[in-house]
């Protein structure tokens, strides 16, 4: 699957269709994948495709285009989602990127993986889609998945222009629904209880924000001086309405690809939470982000039949 | 040289404040037994929030007007304990009292807690995932400098206790001595950790290195385009020092406290006309790795900032690699 990957990518970076090719390249610590940009057709050997891969590239691909640039990216279902929104967005147009679209198998929880294996430091580490394994311990890559992945509705690319391998199917709604169902379930108290003790974690680093491909404002309203929404401190109440009004911006934008969880230092598990946004979004307004690019996310439209049931 | 189970060396302690790497992400907090602390050979989040705390209080006020109104928050003057730092993190707590008591102002507030503070660090038998002290000149996973309490895990139960300033020594006295066997086998530890960890990374002339290539497109754009611009490195180093201070009204009061900031934050260097100095991430991270490796050394003498702990290494969500810079800033300088 890579060699066709790097082919279709060498073959646009020579006919000059793009400028730069986001994708994977190897990390330099052990389970590790970083995002990289590919400017020259014989740099393609450096493109990586496993269950490493983890991060949604779609954030570089608005930030390139808006910088002049052509851009290709190998995109999973998430990253051609948030592709999607951005498009409904308006944020560029669909002629500025060239898709190469690969079904995703699921992607691996990197923290959860480290724990699992303590202090590879030194040792031979492998990953592939059966079986992530340290020296001579191994375990199924299954087992280490992503939450986020777990609860996958489209783990095959939703846009491409050139889509490798077979069409993955994702879960049911049924299935999606089910940390959400749980989370909903709960009691106010526990709820509360919940939200107060991850967010009360929070170490505010933004990274959640920074790898979140529709956070996107020039000027984000925790880093507004003027007027101040909130304090810059770690009063619980700050911690909450932080977290909480970055959710709530990405009511019917968020496609779950789970880059925030991934990504946060504190392990703050947003899954629950945004699926159970979009299990709303979609029951309300039978939206589900980055789908369709010519229809805006539902709070960015106002019908005059549009339900209302959850205004007080 | 004592011996002691971590229970013991915690009863040693008693009367003092502990805070010790705990909970999910092996934060520094307090603590109120032994059992609480995270496994020696973890590697916490940064120690320095038991120095310099992420939202600090600098005092408060009643009128905005009126400086006579200020009043100066309590302070808990009392020893404390920090367990459980790494020879890289007691370094990072001497540079950042550089930066806090050298030159014209001295940082009360630092300075408080650091002499009230019992540093016990405990040395590193296995290296982490990215971790490299051994490449910066008098450091290792067994240097003693910065701590008063060293402690060399001797097995899953006991540690053999150095103390390494009077003020440690007093407090371990009670301990019984280490027998032969156990000082031998906290030497085999030592050489283990000392074998084992990463010299490779060139430190010795980096600092003009970087310097000379600062303005280098082909040496940053392996690093900056896919910089997201969190704040994540930052906030793990043991050594990143820099803040933000903000006022807050709290019903009649006020508040003037510090947080901890960041240089990859947009926010960091924007100035009141609009403008902002480093406008792109590729001025921020540029900024992070000079200071790091090449500007620190350079104002205050003889040490790099960085102190080789590995947590950015490990942490970036997009792997960029603070060794990997320094390698390959070394190979184009020659």
């Amino acid at each position: 699957m890579i060699e066709k990957i790097r082919e279709i990518a060498k073959n646009w970076l020579a006919e000059g269709k793009v400028d730069v090719v986001i994708g994977f390249g190897e990390g330099t610590t052990p389970f590790s994948a970083k995002p990289i940009f590919i400017t020259k057709p014989d740099d393609v050997e450096k493109l990586i495709w496993n269950p490493l891969c983890r991060l949604n590239l779609a954030g570089y691909v608005r930030r390139e285009i808006l910088a002049g640039r052509k851009v290709g990216v190998v995109a999973k279902g998430c990253d051609s989602r948030s592709i999607g929104i951005l498009l409904a967005e308006k944020q560029f147009d669909r002629k500025d990127v060239s898709i190469i679209g690969v079904p995703c198998q699921g992607m691996v929880d990197r923290k959860t993986l480290m724990k699992k294996f303590g202090n590879v430091d030194g040792e031979k580490v492998s990953a592939d889609w059966n079986s992530i394994s340290v020296g001579d311990k191994s375990i199924s890559t299954e087992e280490v998945l992503s939450n986020a992945c777990r609860i996958c509705r489209y783990p095959t690319p939703v846009h491409y222009d050139e889509l490798v391998g077979e069409k993955i199917e994702g879960v049911s709604i049924e299935e999606h629904d089910k940390p959400a169902v749980e989370m909903l379930e709960k009691n106010r108290e526990d709820r509360w209880k919940f939200y107060t003790e991850h967010f009360g974690r929070c170490i505010r680093c933004y990274a959640c924000r920074q790898a979140c491909p529709t956070c996107y404002c020039d000027e984000c309203f925790v880093d507004s001086n003027d007027p101040k929404w909130l304090e810059k401190g770690q009063h619980p109440t700050d911690l909450m309405l932080w977290n909480l009004g970055r959710i709530y911006h990405q009511v019917g934008r968020c496609v779950e690809c789970g880059s925030c969880e991934s990504v946060c230092p504190m392990d703050i598990p947003f899954t629950e939470i945004l699926a159970g946004m979009s299990k709303r979004v979609r029951e309300l307004y039978d939206y589900e982000s980055g789908i369709a690019v010519d229809e805006p996310p539902p709070l960015q439209t106002f019908k005059t039949d549009d339900p209302q049931e959850f205004i007080m | 040289m004592k011996v002691a189970t971590k229970k013991e060396l915690f009863d040693c302690l008693s009367g003092m404040k502990v805070f010790a790497p705990v909970g999910k992400n092996l934060r520094f907090a307090e603590v109120s037994s032994a059992d609480e602390i995270a496994s020696p050979e973890s590697i916490p989040l940064s120690p320095k929030e038991a120095f310099v705390p992420q939202d600090e209080t600098l005092f408060f006020y009643d009128n905005p007007e009126d400086p006579t109104s200020i009043v100066e928050p309590e302070i808990d003057e009392k020893p404390f304990v920090v367990w459980g730092m790494h020879p890289c993190d007691a370094k990072a707590m001497e540079l950042i009292g550089k930066v806090y008591t050298e030159g014209s102002y001295t940082d009360g507030y630092f300075v408080r807690r650091y002499n009230a503070s019992v540093k016990v660090v405990i040395g590193c038998p296995v290296p982490h995932p990215g971790c490299f002290c051994g490449s910066f000149e008098g450091m290792g996973p067994f240097s003693k400098s910065g701590s008063d309490i060293f402690l060399i895990p001797l097995d899953d139960e006991r540690f053999l206790v150095e103390g390494t300033t009077e003020k440690g020594e007093n407090l371990i006295a009670s301990l019984p001595d280490a027998t032969d066997e156990d000082i031998a086998k906290g030497e085999a530890q030592k050489k283990k950790g000392e074998d084992a960890i990463d010299r490779s990374v060139p430190t010795e002339n980096i600092e003009n290195s970087m310097q000379a290539l600062f303005d280098s497109e082909e040496f940053w754009e392996d690093i900056y385009h896919r910089c997201m611009g969190c704040g994540m490195c930052t906030y793990v180093c043991p050594s990143c020092y820099c803040f933000d201070i903000q006022d807050e009204r709290i019903g009649n009061k006020y508040r003037r406290y510090r947080v901890w900031d960041s240089c990859q934050f947009g926010l960091f260097t924007l100035e009141a006309s609009g403008h902002n100095p480093r406008p792109t991430q590729k001025e921020r991270i540029r900024q992070r790795m000079m200071h790091k490796l090449s500007f620190f050394k350079l104002r205050y003498g003889d040490e790099h900032l960085c102190v080789g702990c590995g947590r950015c290494v490990a942490i970036c969500p997009v792997g960029i690699d603070i060794r990997d810079v320094a390698k390959r800033a070394e190979a184009l300088a020659k």
